[in-house]
């Protein structure tokens, strides 16, 4: 794990298509094997459809369509991490299909640059790759 | 939990859910089955059955945002998730105009 100077959060980094994404921890309560999902028809692309999870329907999304990544070209994802988003007291889980869960890092808790997207609050370098650090807050609100 | 018959369909490869008092008949159309509805006719691929009891959960923001269709909750079934629906307000893929672009 890498150190980072000043306010920082500890993250779950996946991999979504080509993109690697930091995901603040407090917002993650699991990582399981892909989950079978039921298309819902007439829903936006990065929505994949719904799946059960403990019992719970449970809406999937594509985390690279959601961000604009571009996909990997391997197809079929192969984790579903499930998150709680919204703004907190109200918060709603989600699944979010990536390719991998990749490890624990900590991010500047600060803005950053590359925030160019609704829910990324922006870019770091994390052992020299771009890694684009997601606020799960602002998920519920702007999806 | 919401007491009360549900008639469970499947349709575009979603399975969906409308309380049974709403049902008036069931039966075979051009593009498959045809659900006569107090809201109207509905169309389905598969009528499943009936569901007793369904615990019925608030869509949530997420799915309000990115799916553009009204529905009165969702639920899961047998391990499969189930879309409840307002048969006065269903979404397009069960409607009748929405069957001539059922693939």
């Amino acid at each position: 794990m890498e150190k980072i100077a000043g306010a920082v959060q500890r993250c779950l980094l996946v991999q979504a298509g080509e993109q690697e994404c930091a995901l603040p921890l407090d917002r993650v309560r699991r990582v399981v094997r892909a989950l079978q999902v039921h298309p819902l028809p007439g829903a936006a692309p990065a929505l994949l459809g719904l799946a059960e999870y403990g019992g719970e329907p449970l809406p999937v999304l594509d985390l690279a369509r959601l961000l604009g990544a571009p996909p990997t070209g391997a197809g079929a994802t192969a984790v579903t991490v499930i998150v709680a988003v919204g703004p907190r007291g109200a918060t709603e889980l989600v699944g979010l299909a990536a390719e991998a869960a990749l490890d624990i890092a900590e991010t500047p808790l600060s803005a950053l640059p590359g925030n160019d997207h609704a829910m990324v609050v922006g870019e770091v370098l994390l052992a020299g790759r771009p890694v684009r650090v997601l606020d799960l807050g602002a998920l519920g609100a702007t999806a | 939990m919401t007491d009360g018959k549900f008639l469970v369909l499947r349709r575009s490869g979603g399975t969906w859910a409308l309380p049974d008092g709403c049902v008036r008949a069931v039966g075979r159309g051009d593009s498959g089955l045809r659900v006569a509805t107090t809201g109207g006719v509905l169309v389905a691929d598969e009528v499943i059955g009936f569901a007793q009891r369904l615990e019925v959960r608030a869509p949530g923001g997420v799915l309000a945002a990115m799916w553009g269709e009204s529905c009165i909750g969702l639920a899961v079934l047998a391990g499969v998730p189930v879309v409840v629906i307002d048969p006065t307000q269903p979404p397009f893929a069960l409607r009748e105009e929405g069957a001539s672009s059922h693939a």
